[in-house]
């Protein structure tokens, strides 16, 4: 079994303060659903997990089975068994798709996969995910439909095999069937394959297929609340704004340096079992 | 044909030592080899009518004036290789009669210096040229690409990829010259130039010269340092920097692969390619 522990992580962006402390922890065969409002710090904890350059971490811990993650590059990372699939993958010009995997297995290997094998796994999981067959020859995300995108990050955390994976709003752009197909992929991988996931997503309709074992809302840089499933419905039907209400926060709007209005506790709200993790801040 | 001095001909393979006059042989891949050595006049001529694939491969040093006419209605995909590691000052004119069409692939992946000027001229209407260049400079490259229209009715596209490594230094022109009564042409032109050296030593200057109306014209021109973010995409596959770096500089190079239909070459070229820059040392 794999651990991954964020450990109260500080991380800013060109000296503005993103994460204020957040503290999680994820072992394999866990789903871990990361909710909040936009610009609240979810896609920046995945991102600075990864090793984003634009991240600066000013304090705190990632640690990936006892390793410290921070000490290591980006490659080393994903060596380890880190992933992470993007919210907007880039694309890379002129670097046919099955190039870009063959390297990117062969990076973890000690001696380069053999054609037939390669050929055989990519299709394997080209069939899947039920994409069209010429995307191997296809360069890297480079006029890829938005689902098309979001399916071939899929695509490489099958064939990379990760042991934590983390997913950035990985259902935007996909169809009710796609998101069927690539829940069932992820589904079957966390099952099969000793996998763990923090998952970025806004919509219940991912969760239902998923089925997190964890939920976290995150809020201003922190998780202010843990729960399991049954949160997220709570979520879609009353939003946010109760969450803060309740302990007495302020959601950030996305791209404002302070909040939008000043929020006063109201004390107690009616609260179900699903949010009885929630933490003090 | 009989083979001109200086030229041994064999199967489809040509020879060229000396200044010659060529003909391109239609029925598969013509392979032309030009030994520049001094100073040489090279004349290849695709006939009226024709169409095929031809790969020329340019070693030696010295000057090059390499003169191309394409007849009426011919059609054909070239593949021009700079294999020298030395110096050549190349003076190459291309010139395109009526509906002729070609497909030009244009690599340059040696460590020599070299000076280049290329005219393609689309002397007659109906005249089309597509140039897709694909540079690695490794020592010191000075290029003026010119697409002439000099009648109507006539297209060109000139889209260059370089590499520049430390040290090292490109300066790359690409004219769009549409002439008076060049009317319905279009010409369009795009380089991009990933520079590894902090240094500007890299300039692309992209022109427009257009002294016509009814036309249809465009150039973009980009240098800059390897993608912070397309790096960081592939580390995050768990490829280190250094092959990330490389397999980024294989995508600006590749696409020349792709104008030669013959497989056999096709795959060859493309491990002189992936070969030329994991030679290279990108950072």
């Amino acid at each position: 079994m794999s651990v991954l522990q964020i450990k109260n992580l500080h991380v800013s962006i060109e000296d503005k303060e993103i994460l204020k402390g957040v503290n999680l922890t994820i072992a394999t065969g866990e789903i871990h659903a990361i909710m909040g409002p936009n610009g609240n710090g979810k896609s920046t904890l995945l991102s600075t997990i990864m090793g984003h350059p634009k991240y600066e971490v000013t304090e705190g811990e990632i640690l990936f089975d006892g390793e410290n993650v921070l000490e290591m590059e980006v490659d080393e990372r994903s060596r380890v068994g880190l992933f992470l699939g993007m919210q907007y993958p880039q694309e890379v010009p002129g670097v046919t798709n099955s190039d870009f995997m063959k390297a990117a297995m062969n990076a973890r290997r000690e001696t380069p996969i053999n054609l037939f094998s390669f050929i055989k796994e990519m299709e394997k999981a080209v069939k899947a995910l039920e994409m069209k067959p010429d995307l191997a020859h296809r360069y890297v995300n480079e006029g890829f439909s938005g689902g098309e995108k979001k399916r071939n990050e899929i695509m490489q955390m099958l064939l990379l095999k990760p042991k934590i994976a983390m997913l950035d709003e990985i259902d935007s752009g996909l169809d009710i069937d796609a998101l069927r197909i690539v829940a069932n992929v992820i589904n079957d991988m966390v099952k099969n394959k000793d996998m763990g996931m923090m998952v970025v997503s806004h919509y219940e309709r991912f969760f239902q297929l998923l089925v997190p074992t964890h939920t976290h809302i995150m809020i201003d840089g922190q998780i202010v609340m843990d729960s399991d499933a049954s949160l997220v419905s709570k979520i879609d039907a009353e939003g946010y704004e109760w969450i803060a209400n309740e302990l007495g926060i302020q959601i950030v709007e996305e791209g404002e340096e302070k909040p939008k209005k000043q929020v006063v506790s109201v004390g107690s709200c009616a609260v179900n079992e699903s949010t009885k993790g929630a933490r003090n801040v | 044909m009989n083979p001109p001095r200086g030229l041994e001909m064999s199967n489809l393979e040509s020879v060229i030592v000396k200044s010659s006059t060529l003909e391109l042989e239609m029925g598969g891949l013509h392979t032309i080899n030009i030994q520049v050595s001094d100073d040489m006049a090279v004349n290849l001529i695709a006939p009226k009518r024709s169409k095929g694939n031809a790969l020329i491969n340019i070693t030696g040093h010295g000057k090059l004036t390499l003169n191309v006419k394409i007849e009426e209605s011919a059609d054909w995909a070239i593949l021009e290789m700079n294999q020298s590691n030395e110096s050549i000052h190349f003076e190459e004119r291309w010139s395109l009669m009526r509906n002729s069409n070609v497909l030009l692939a244009v690599g340059e992946l040696t460590e020599g210096s070299h000076v280049k000027n290329v005219n393609y001229d689309l002397v007659e209407e109906g005249a089309v040229i597509n140039v897709r260049g694909a540079t690695l400079v490794q020592s010191k490259l000075e290029a003026v690409l010119t697409a002439n229209h000099i009648k109507g009715n006539t297209y060109a596209e000139i889209n260059t990829y370089g590499i520049v490594l430390k040290e090292c230094m490109l300066k790359l022109d690409v004219v769009g010259v549409i002439q008076s009564k060049a009317k319905n042409s279009k010409t369009h032109q795009t380089s991009r130039v990933m520079n590894f050296d902090t240094k500007p030593n890299t300039s692309v200057n992209p022109q427009l010269i257009i002294d016509e109306n009814d036309v249809e014209a465009s150039h973009a021109a980009s240098v800059g340092q390897p993608d912070v973010l397309q790096v960081y995409y592939l580390q995050s596959r768990g490829m280190s920097r250094s092959e990330s770096l490389k397999l980024i500089s294989l995508g600006y190079l590749m696409p020349i692969v792709d104008v030669i239909e013959n497989d056999v070459v096709k795959e060859a070229l493309r491990e002189a390619v992936i070969k030329k820059v994991a030679e290279s040392c990108l950072i």
